[in-house]
């Protein structure tokens, strides 16, 4: 070899090097299945993204694999006959499309798909409806490999596609120059081995496009080059890493993105960006124009949000999170979820006692956790995804902005998110309509949102304050720790809460925690407990024949000598789920007694004999039963305070003359 | 006359009608007491004793009120349906009414009881004709203003690049109702002065003669107007602020705020005699 040969062979080594420590960290954090190397161009007036990717994908299993299975996402936006279009009926979010007007389809095409080893798979793809009977849908495609990929194996695909975004009416797509690039490109669907979650044998999971869920991928790495006009500004899953000013007005960005389970991106020539720090996380606010305003309202709750994760269940492992402030007319993408990259919320002149930014901005936060990092599958366990983020929501937002005024916080109209949670679950149209652990697209009846966010929500609440504060942080940091980049089942986390319970409470609450869950998440009936009655009956000596003595005598005492009652309090439980249950007994004197019931049988009474009388009485005093659909009927008092009604009245009174001289304004 | 000096004159007016306002005031409590007193009723059965809604005594509770609305709404949405026909019933008193009171205030606000009643019930189908008018005029006024509006926000909706033009649209829209249903209140107060004072029975005349009035004078009539509504808004404020600093948190606290109340609503009929007396005599003073 000469010297030419080998500085020759040494530039190229470092080269390769350099290149391969960009796309494979040295520490990975996943395992890394599905890597993506993408080059796309945005064609902003077509509303089309061209696009060439690189994808490697490795067998995970020992099985052989002959067939693969890509989600081709677009095709949900194709026509109204697919399956996401039915469920949907057009309308999402409040917000529905014109169908007339040609530019609101979208839809995807591979135009080629070829393996390394030369095979041209192009003709092979054949679009297959796991989910339901409508063949109509082309949201999954199924390709049959010439030659299948071994156990272990790598395979390398190179695919070229064409994505017409739709306008958006539902989380991706386009309006005007805004672009939400969202499930975008041809995403392979994840091959779950033997053993894997609730998997017997090797299959593959890949779900069409549904009304209400679209995330469970493989980790990976994405390198994705963008081409698009200069004007636009730029944001984008994970880091970018280079720009470069091409001919014609054009430029060229990359973004770089590691053990992450997709990738999106938005480009606007309109977004304002704002840049902010918490710790080593770059945070990148792209903000329309119109809503500057709501600089600090977006980056102090993100801030609060990665904080408060970082203390109760595990630190953040990425180095960027950006969020998307939508336009008013592309509303329809906020409050979306993608690895470091979110969209959220915000209406010109929305009062700050009015925190749905903040709302949005902590919620979508949280999915990094529960959709990103523990990627659970949250087309089958939504509960997993959408409730145990709610939950955070709710305890991040009562955190930051006070209890009882966290979501609205007027001076006489204020409520928290937690309460908030609990009402829509309690007070909906039909609490029994579903268990919360069914398929996310198996709600045809509706009862998707309640069941999916705010019922787990409450659960969790309940499930904090019945095991305590410090079980409840082991809980969630011993879950994370242990399942983070490891798509966890329902049944992981059920193990460890009960590991967990077990190891702090012995067997306080049975030998596992498995009734609870039983009755709240896999079932569907409601917990309500009912405080009936209160009674005092004064003890009085017996009154007939006494025939203790040789003789019969007539009882002559008609009153003992010192008065005492016999007082009882009896409840009722009128729903079928059985939950431990503490109740305050509070005598006239002052006296309290605090009573523990398994809460088992249907009626329960509690019975005394002292000199004072029972006053009033609370079912739950501390409010850890936030299942409990009714809590108004959860004491009673035999002589309630008047006051409270007085004053109602005294406003209903006074609402009622305005009423009448409004009325009368025509006079 | 400026209208300084006929505002002036019209709570001249009001101060020597303490009796007529006292009386209609008496009515609209007995009036709404009429709904009142089983909505206590109804609340006190509803809350079943509970202990929960003695955290509405205090503070705002969106849990308990959300709860006990539920266990109440059935009596409750009946009291309002009730509401509603009393409502309609207090709105034929006032037009009962108002051919007395603005006959007393014609007469230099000399309160006959008698003579109170019999103009009111010579003035009654006038009046009651003239309100149809006006709630027909009204319903027209909004037809035309929001049916166009929505049309607009409709398009606003497709097309704007953000949501501020469509608050300005909604603000504008308001707005320009606002200023429409003031001249409509203007003309039908000048409306009845011509009756009452012309004892006429052409109520679509004088209607017509109100506007032209009402019209060629705007600059006088609608500040007027805005000057005796802004007695109304003082009012409000000095309500807020009461009811701000008192609060309704003990039996004390309540009572006394339930006397602001009807102090407030005492003062609003009571403004309302003084709009009517200084309008009544800007238009002695200016009519042809």
């Amino acid at each position: 070899m000469n010297c030419k040969k080998i500085i020759t062979t040494a530039i190229f080594t470092c080269l390769f090097i350099w290149s391969v420590s960009f796309s494979v960290n040295s520490q990975a954090l996943s395992s890394r299945i599905a890597n993506y190397n993408m080059k796309v161009k945005l064609d902003p007036v077509e509303k089309i993204v061209d696009g060439t990717m690189t994808l490697e994908w490795r067998n995970p299993s020992q099985d052989t694999i002959r067939e693969l299975r890509f989600h081709l996402y677009l095709n949900a936006f194709k026509n109204n006959r697919s399956t996401f279009w039915k469920e949907s009926d057009g309308q999402l979010r409040g917000r529905s499309v014109d169908t007339k007007d040609p530019n609101v389809w979208g839809w995807i095409d591979i135009l080629s798909l070829k393996t390394r080893g030369g095979d041209d798979l192009t003709n092979a793809i054949k679009f297959v409806q796991p989910d339901d009977d409508n063949t109509d849908d082309q949201t999954v495609a199924a390709v049959s490999l010439e030659k299948p990929v071994l156990p272990g194996e790598t395979l390398t695909l190179d695919i070229e596609f064409r994505s017409k975004l739709p306008k958006i009416f539902a989380r991706t797509g386009f309006s005007d120059n805004y672009f939400l690039v969202a499930q975008w490109f041809p995403k392979i669907g994840v091959y779950e081995p033997a053993g894997m979650r609730y998997a017997e044998k090797g299959q593959w999971n890949c779900h069409q496009y549904h009304a209400h869920s679209e995330f469970y991928a493989n980790f990976g790495v994405y390198r994705v080059e963008i081409t698009l006009p200069e004007e636009f500004v730029v944001g984008a899953t994970g880091k970018q890493i280079s720009e470069k000013t091409l001919d014609d007005g054009l430029k060229q960005l990359t973004f770089l993105a590691e053990d992450v389970v997709d990738f999106a991106w938005t480009a606007s020539p309109r977004f304002i960006v704002v840049e902010d720090k918490w710790k080593d996380v770059d945070i990148k606010i792209y903000l329309q124009p119109e809503h500057e305003q709501f600089a600090s309202r977006h980056t102090e709750s993100l801030k609060a949000a990665l904080a408060y994760f970082d203390a109760h269940v595990g630190p953040y492992p990425y180095s960027t999170i950006s969020v998307i402030d939508p336009p008013f007319r592309g509303i329809g993408s906020s409050g979306m979820e993608y690895p470091t990259f979110i969209t959220a919320g915000s209406f010109w002149g929305m009062p700050e006692e009015l925190r749905f930014t903040e709302m949005v901005t902590i919620h979508e936060f949280g999915h990094n956790y529960f959709m990103g990092i523990l990627a659970t599958n949250e087309f089958e366990e939504a509960w997993m995804d959408e409730g145990m983020t709610t939950y955070f929501e709710s305890r991040i937002m009562d955190h930051e902005y006070g209890e009882g005024t966290s979501f609205v916080g007027f001076k006489k109209f204020h409520f928290d998110d937690k309460e908030y949670q609990r009402l829509s679950y309690t007070r909906s149209a039909y609490p029994k309509i579903a268990e919360s652990t069914r398929p996310a697209w198996k709600f045809e009846h509706g009862g998707y949102s309640t069941m999916s966010y705010q019922k787990p929500a409450t659960m969790f609440t309940t499930l904090e304050r019945l095991v305590g504060e410090e079980t409840n942080e082991e809980i969630w940091k011993t879950y994370f720790e242990k399942w983070k980049f490891k798509h966890p089942c329902g049944k992981d986390f059920i193990d460890v809460v009960n590991e967990v319970v077990t190891k702090t409470h012995g067997t306080r609450f049975g030998e596992s925690m498995d009734w609870f869950f039983d009755q709240t998440l896999y079932g569907s009936e409601v917990c309500d407990y009912k405080l009936l009655r209160i009674r005092n009956e004064k003890l009085t000596p017996p009154i007939g024949i006494d025939d203790s003595g040789d003789n019969k005598l007539i009882y002559k005492k008609t009153e003992y000598e010192n008065i005492i009652y016999k007082s009882s309090v009896v409840i009722h439980r009128l729903g079928e789920v059985v939950m431990p249950q503490e109740v305050l007994i509070h005598f006239e004197g002052g006296e309290e007694i605090t009573e523990t019931w398994n809460g088992k049988s249907r009626t329960k009474e509690f019975s005394y004999e002292k000199p004072e009388k029972i006053i009033r009485a609370i079912i739950d005093p501390e409010n850890k039963i936030m299942l409990d659909i009714n809590l108004q009927n959860n004491s009673l008092a035999i002589k309630p305070q008047k006051t409270v009604f007085r004053k109602y009245m005294i406003k209903f009174l006074f609402l009622m003359q305005n009423i009448l001289q409004d009325f009368a304004i025509f006079i | 006359m400026t209208i300084i000096q006929n505002y002036l004159s019209g709570l001249r007016l009001a101060s020597r009608s303490l009796k007529l306002t006292t009386m209609i005031y008496v009515l609209n409590l007995l009036f709404a007491l009429a709904l009142a007193i089983p909505f206590y009723g109804v609340i006190t059965n509803a809350a079943h004793g509970s202990l929960q809604v003695n955290k509405l005594l205090t503070n705002f509770d969106f849990t308990a009120i959300q709860e006990f609305m539920d266990s109440a709404k059935g009596s409750i949405s009946l009291l309002f349906k009730t509401g509603v026909w009393l409502a309609i019933l207090y709105l034929l008193l006032n037009i009962f009414l108002a051919g007395g009171i603005l006959k007393t205030l014609d007469n230099e606000a000399v309160f006959e009881r008698k003579e109170f009643f019999a103009n009111g019930s010579k003035f009654f189908f006038r009046f009651l004709r003239l309100t149809l008018y006006f709630i027909i005029i009204h319903v027209l006024v909004i037809l035309i203003i929001y049916l166009p509006l929505l049309l607009i926000i409709n398009i606003l909706v497709k097309n704007a690049e953000t949501e501020k033009a469509l608050f300005y649209a909604v603000i504008s829209g308001a707005g320009l109702h606002l200023i429409i249903f003031i001249y409509l209140q203007i003309v039908a107060h000048y409306t009845r002065f011509m009756i009452i004072t012309e004892d006429s029975i052409q109520v679509l005349k004088k209607l017509r003669a109100s506007v032209i009035f009402v019209s060629r004078k705007l600059l006088s009539t609608y500040p007027l107007y805005l000057l005796l509504l802004a007695g109304f808004v003082l009012l409000i404020f000095v309500f807020k602020f009461l009811s701000g600093a008192i609060g309704m948190t003990t039996g004390f606290t309540i009572f006394i705020m339930f006397l602001v109340q009807q102090l407030f609503i005492w003062s609003r009929i009571w403004l309302k005699i003084w709009i009517y007396g200084s309008q009544l005599e800007y238009y002695l003073y200016n009519k042809e």
